[in-house]
């Protein structure tokens, strides 16, 4: 198996597995859009205005939730160090370790989505594009939440660095991506600022995780 | 004595380090060649660790150089690393990942071969479903060093190698590192114990600033 995918399967392995995995970001994803009905009382014409924020902003702290520890764990047992050694840049290592979050993790908040689209009220002919919008944005998300990671491993409390440092950075997502049902136009928006995200992200955590000299 | 290993020589040109803003050594030379190993020694502190991290290509010197040919060819800096084994004081193990998960990924990871070497010599088999977090220190060095078992790289980078283990398993690693020398490998580790080794020692009180 090449080094490429045997990473893979260890960072999806990891991201699915290990400290609570999967189930904290869904648990917490599901609090959010079952908690956000409830305290806004019985008026469905206000719940589904509110839908889309309920949705993205669910989506955008519970992709944090799971990044906290993604570069912490491997720093703290030495594997950092052996994957900065291996065939790979430490970039791509990046990459990898991102999609597979997302594979993991960003892709089952997607999958859930009609169905909490339609528990807030939004029209079931939405049901697609909401999927379709919470997998891209949890892709961008993930990303740059794992830069935020990164940059935070050194601090004594990487969770309120990491939270400082990346909401700044979702905000043009979360922004064009609640508008795609209304203007279809910003989906190109979306689709560009989360390959950019990727493609710019995985740089900045290399950079990052060598200027700290981590042992 | 059939060489195996390619020939790798390594040389360090008035080599200082530097970790954050503090110096810790400076001055440092040594040369290293096929079938050569060096003993760091040096008082807590002194930067042992640093230099090993350095030599792997973890960090860059200060000051000074460190050059490497492989066979007659100079290797740069950046292509060391393929050519290198580096074991740190942590073992890179996931504690929530089993003993054969790790092994796997680990050979995988470095394209080693894919063989059982490491675990039979070590013992590791009735550990291998197990995982990591378990294992005392011992067993979780014995899963590390199981990759000397299985690596052809000429260069050995060793932080502390057989300070967790039993005597009956730093033998065991000494004849593995004995053999590795004999194959024209050369080796780099630090101790506290004496080595029952012909290692050159490297005292780096001696340069400490």
């Amino acid at each position: 198996m090449s080094p490429l995918l045997a990473l893979m399967r260890r960072e999806v392995a990891l991201s699915f597995g290990g400290g609570g995995g999967l189930l904290a970001p869904l648990a917490f994803f599901t609090a959010t859009v079952v908690l956000a009905p409830l305290t806004l009382g019985p008026d469905l014409a206000q719940l589904r205005i509110l839908a889309p924020t309920v949705l993205l902003v669910g989506l955008a702290l519970s992709t944090l939730l799971g990044l906290e520890t993604q570069w912490r764990h491997d720093d703290a047992t030495g594997a950092l160090s052996q994957l900065c050694l291996g065939p790979l840049d430490l970039s791509v290592v990046a990459g990898v370790k991102i999609v597979a979050h997302w594979l993991a993790q960003g892709l089952a908040l997607a999958v859930i989505t009609p169905v909490y689209g339609i528990m807030l009220g939004l029209p079931p002919a939405q049901s697609l594009t909401w999927a379709a919008i919470v997998a891209v944005c949890g892709l961008g998300f993930s990303a740059i939440g794992s830069l935020a990671a990164a940059l935070s491993v050194a601090s004594r409390r990487p969770g309120v660095v990491m939270a400082i440092l990346a909401l700044p950075l979702y905000v043009p997502l979360a922004v064009f991506g609640a508008g795609v049902p209304e203007r279809p136009g910003a989906w190109g928006l979306v689709v560009a600022i989360t390959l950019m995200a990727v493609v710019l992200c995985p740089l900045g955590i290399a950079a990052a995780l060598r200027a700290l000299d981590l042992s | 004595m059939a060489l195996t290993l390619p020939s790798l020589h390594l040389s360090a040109r008035d080599l200082s380090v530097q970790r954050g803003h503090r110096l810790l050594f400076s001055g440092l030379e040594f040369d290293l060649g096929p079938g050569q190993g060096l003993l760091v020694t040096g008082r807590n502190g002194v930067g042992k660790t640093t230099l090993l991290r350095m030599v792997a290509g973890l960090i860059r010197p200060a000051h000074g150089t460190l050059v490497t040919r492989l066979g007659d060819q100079p290797l740069p800096p950046e292509d060391r690393i393929d050519h290198l084994l580096y074991l740190a004081h942590r073992d890179g193990l996931t504690p929530t990942r089993t003993v054969a998960d790790e092994i796997r990924f680990w050979s995988q990871w470095f394209q080693g071969p894919l063989s059982t070497a490491g675990t039979k010599a070590l013992g590791l088999d009735p550990l291998l479903p197990l995982p990591c977090r378990v294992l005392s220190a011992g067993q979780q060095r014995r899963v590390a060093l199981s990759r000397l078992w299985n690596s052809s790289r000429p260069l050995w980078i060793l932080d502390e190698p057989l300070s967790p283990l039993d005597q009956d398993t730093r033998a065991l690693v000494c004849s593995r590192l004995q053999k590795h020398l004999n194959d024209g490998g050369s080796l780099i580790m630090t101790a506290h114990d004496p080595v029952d080794l012909p290692l050159i020692p490297l005292d780096l009180n001696t340069v400490a600033v």
